[in-house]
């Protein structure tokens, strides 16, 4: 079973996302902050993270740079953000995010992008980059 | 009487010659007598010509007495002759004396010979001194009339009752009349009107010895102005007044042109003093003024006289502020640089403060009587306007400071207040979503169309907060459109495809009519998506049951480089008075279905900014009950992928030539007359190059370069100048890097200069970094 590690601050959301990876077959695992998502992504070893931008404690993106210095580099990030800040999603796209979300979210587009983020980190190859188109 | 030295004899008796010879030796013992005894002899003696007298003989045979006389008083008349005869009657006697002989002497009675020659003698010599006076008299007197009569100054003599007993030639040429004329003349026919009474007074009042000096005019026979100037004097005889004398010069040229100087001195007075500024001279060694114009009163106040009086007036009066900047720039006017333009504040009689401009020049560049002349303009009205116009413009500058802060703000807020109402309503349509797949249970039919309301009203509020941020987001020039070529046609059937099943719920038939060889065109794809959706989700909200919608995508009729997208419906239409409204922010129709309406009413308002900011445009032609069609056309859209440049000029010639320049060479121009407006452009949509002017009035091409490098970082700018090495340009280096443009240069250099720019990459990077703008290349 794969692991889905969620690094969100809204416990409701984190609760939402939660309920519907376990539906659809995979193991969450849920951090309400970055320095908890970043402990936890180095003892459970997660296959894929699903991570707000917007943090009370360490910003997604500072997450994901840390990720990469703490050799987990290969594991796939996709980021959720209710903000609608240009740039974003180019910055996102730099750190190496497979794909970018604005909430609200459409779930089936966002299982799709789970679904393709684990196959590329198997497969070891970068696909497409996917956003939702709900934004 | 000088004795007799030489006497000549006609006597043909040789007795009575010896007889004559003995008496006058008596008398004159070294007397020579030369004796001849005919006319021949007579002749040849009268020739040699130097006989104190001659002795004839009455009765000379074959030369008569009276024929020798008449001989001689033709030959050398001024000698005496006297007749010696032996016998005379009385009556011949007579005859010769008056045919001109001196004397007769009978030989008889010779006792009278000596005493007759010595009369003679006496009588010759009495004569020839009256001769000689009479001679010297002649001269003199011709001399005087010589005088007289060639002097070129006028010489009158007047008698007391004013007629003219005298006046030499030169006085009748000068005045015109003939000898005739002037007898018939008195002085006053000659003397201008303005002097009559000054010379009857002079009449009246003369004395003697007393002469005097007179300048007037005397007319012409013809009424022309003679000035003169001279002397008279009074001729008394008997003790009365006989004449007056008068010798006068003729002045009327001088008198001419000093009257012309004077005229042409006031005409000079009247100028100065007229100019409206204060014209004036100063000794450059002291600053001392020697001439100041009568505008110097009028503008400070203080009397002309304050000026040239008090040495150092000028200095005392300068404001305190300018005075030493002032008094530096006057020495630095030398014969080096002998022009200044000075600008410096003086204080006035009533206490103000004058500004004024002065344009000094030097006027002698010998050291020491050098002089700086010019001439002081008030400009205190365009000082004040300039300060009153640096006031507005600080004001403006807070004000707009406050309001780009206040911008910021609201920018912030609407960013917060998204993301809070995004964070809650992403947990509820999550929740929802979640129930409805059935990930927390079964639900039964009622439950989940309940649900399926919840969710969509989710959407609904969703798509408001993404209005409002988008309103936000025009409002305050932070949304930027992301431009790449898309296939029109395909993005009208995505749109059509995902609201097909609303116009299905409401079994309203959706049509289209989409031309199939359709360019791709550059555009936001999302944003003409998000245009499309609205129009077509409006259209469906306003069409009853079974109404039609048809949807067209047509290259534009009209304008055939315009692409044209229309949506039309079978709804209730829009009053006409409505009709130029409903795109306006906030507008909602009240067409009493307010119940019905949803969202805050953006919706067209952003639709019109969306389409505008592509460059295109939209509109509704409406009749109400029959429908609507809203139209919107977007340009085919090479032209935003073109380079945008940004003239700015202050030559209104140079702008216009630049601009069709470059837009015959596929450029996107835009121009601006100076820099503020140049800045102001740049702020609306920053351009990719701009092609700047450096010497523009207000703010100049350097610091129009500062703003830009400021706010706008580095924007690729070419500067156009003539003034490659002025201090202008050493302003506009501290702004750099730019690429300089050297006035004057040909078309053909203008546009090489901003393709090489352009090609060189600056642009390019320039646009990806600062611009927002993904710029693809159409294939």
């Amino acid at each position: 079973m794969k692991r889905i590690l969620i690094i969100e601050d809204d416990t409701k959301i984190a609760a939402a996302l939660a309920i519907r990876l376990e539906a659809a077959g995979y193991a969450a695992l849920t951090a309400a902050d970055g320095l908890a998502g970043l402990k936890l992504a180095l003892e459970r070893n997660p296959d894929l993270i699903l991570m707000d931008i917007w943090m009370p404690v360490g910003i997604g993106f500072s997450v994901a740079q840390r990720l990469h210095s703490l050799g987990l580099s290969g594991v796939p990030i996709i980021f959720i953000t209710a903000s609608k800040i240009k740039g974003l999603r180019k910055t996102a796209e730099k750190l190496g995010a497979v794909a970018f979300f604005e909430k609200p979210y459409d779930s089936e587009q966002l299982l799709a992008a789970i679904r393709q983020g684990l196959k590329s980190n198997s497969a070891d190859q970068k696909s497409d980059f996917p956003v939702n188109a709900m934004a | 009487m000088r004795p007799p030295e030489r006497l000549l004899l006609l006597e043909d008796n040789e007795c009575d010659a010896e007889m004559l010879r003995r008496s006058i030796r008596a008398e004159w013992p070294s007397c020579d007598l030369v004796r001849v005894s005919n006319k021949s002899g007579f002749e040849a003696a009268l020739n040699e010509h130097n006989f104190d007298l001659i002795l004839s003989d009455y009765m000379v045979p074959g030369f008569p007495g009276p024929i020798a006389l008449a001989l001689a008083l033709e030959r050398c008349p001024e000698v005496p002759f006297l007749f010696i005869s032996g016998a005379i009657g009385d009556e011949v006697a007579v005859e010769s004396l008056k045919a001109g002989a001196t004397d007769y002497v009978l030989k008889d009675r010779l006792a009278k010979l000596v005493p007759s020659i010595r009369r003679g003698l006496n009588e010759a010599e009495e004569r020839a001194r009256r001769r000689q006076v009479e001679e010297e008299l002649r001269r003199s007197e011709e001399q005087c009339r010589d005088l007289l009569e060639n002097a070129t100054d006028l010489i009158q003599s007047v008698a007391p009752d004013g007629s003219l007993l005298y006046v030499n030639p030169a006085w009748r040429h000068k005045l015109e009349y003939t000898e005739g004329e002037v007898a018939r003349l008195t002085i006053f026919d000659v003397l201008h009107p303005e002097y009559h009474e000054a010379w009857r007074d002079r009449f009246e009042n003369a004395k003697p010895d007393q002469a005097c000096r007179w300048e007037g005019i005397f007319l012409s026979k013809y009424g022309s102005h003679l000035y003169v100037e001279g002397n008279t004097s009074f001729r008394y005889m008997n003790g009365n007044l006989a004449a007056i004398r008068g010798i006068f010069h003729d002045v009327t040229e001088r008198k001419l042109a000093l009257i012309a100087l004077k005229r042409s001195v006031r005409q000079y007075e009247a100028l100065v003093n007229s100019v409206d500024g204060i014209v004036w001279q100063a000794d450059l060694s002291n600053l001392r003024f020697t001439f100041v114009s009568q505008q110097a009163e009028r503008l400070l106040g203080y009397p002309v006289k304050c000026w040239l009086e008090d040495s150092d007036f000028w200095q005392k009066h300068l404001h305190p502020d300018d005075r030493e900047k002032t008094l530096n720039l006057c020495r630095q006017i030398t014969s080096e640089r002998p022009y200044g333009s000075l600008e410096y504040r003086m204080l006035a009689a009533d206490g103000g403060v004058v500004w004024l401009r002065d344009i000094v020049s030097l006027r002698n560049e010998e050291k020491e009587s050098a002089q700086i002349q010019g001439i002081m303009i008030n400009i205190t009205a365009r000082k004040q306007a300039e300060a009153a116009r640096r006031d507005v413009q600080a004001k403006l500058e807070r004000t707009n400071k406050v309001l780009s802060e206040r911008n910021q703000e609201i920018q912030n807020f609407y960013h917060t207040l998204s993301h809070e109402l995004k964070t809650p309503l992403t947990s509820a349509r999550e929740f929802i979503s979640i129930t409805l797949d059935g990930l927390a249970g079964p639900i039964n039919d009622t439950q989940r169309e309940y649900l399926g309301i919840a969710k969509e009203s989710c959407d609904q509020l969703r798509a408001c907060v993404n209005d409002l941020l988008d309103a936000t987001r025009l409002e305050t020039n932070k949304l930027a459109l992301e431009l790449k070529p898309v296939a029109i046609s395909a993005l009208v059937h995505r749109v059509l495809a995902s609201m097909g099943w609303m116009a299905a719920e409401k079994k309203i038939v959706l049509r289209h009519e989409i031309e199939t060889e359709m360019p791709e065109v550059a555009l936001d794809e999302h944003r003409i998506t998000q245009v499309l959706t609205n129009l077509l989700s409006n259209a469906i909200k306003h069409t009853p049951e079974s109404g039609t919608i048809v949807i067209t995508a047509r290259e534009s009729p009209e304008r055939s480089e315009l692409l044209e997208i229309s949506v039309r419906d079978t709804g209730c239409g829009i009053p006409k008075e409505e009709q130029e409204r409903i795109f306006d922010r906030l507008y909602q129709i009240k067409a009493g279905d307010a119940t019905t309406e949803q969202g805050v009413g953006l919706g067209l308002y952003l639709c019109r900014e969306l389409v505008q900011l592509h460059g295109g445009n939209i509109w509704v032609e409406s009749e109400p009950g029959k429908g609507s069609t809203f139209c919107f056309v977007l340009p085919k859209a090479q032209h935003l992928l073109r380079t945008n440049v940004l003239v700015i000029d202050d030559d209104p010639d140079m702008l216009d030539m630049l601009r069709q320049l470059l837009i015959a060479e596929q450029y996107n121009v835009r121009v601006a007359r100076d820099g503020q407006e140049g800045m102001a452009e740049i702020r609306r949509q920053a351009p990719d190059l701009v092609v700047l002017d450096l010497a523009m009035p207000e703010l100049n091409g350097a610091a129009t370069l500062k703003e830009i490098r400021k706010d706008w970082g580095q924007i690729p700018v070419i500067l156009h100048t003539a003034f490659a090495d002025g201090e202008l340009m050493k302003q506009a280096l501290a702004s750099s890097p730019f690429t300089l443009l050297a006035k004057p240069c040909s078309p053909e250099q203008i546009v090489e200069t901003v393709r090489n720019v352009q090609r060189s990459g600056d642009t390019e990077i320039w646009k990806r970094n600062h611009h927002g703008l993904q710029r693809l290349p159409l294939n």
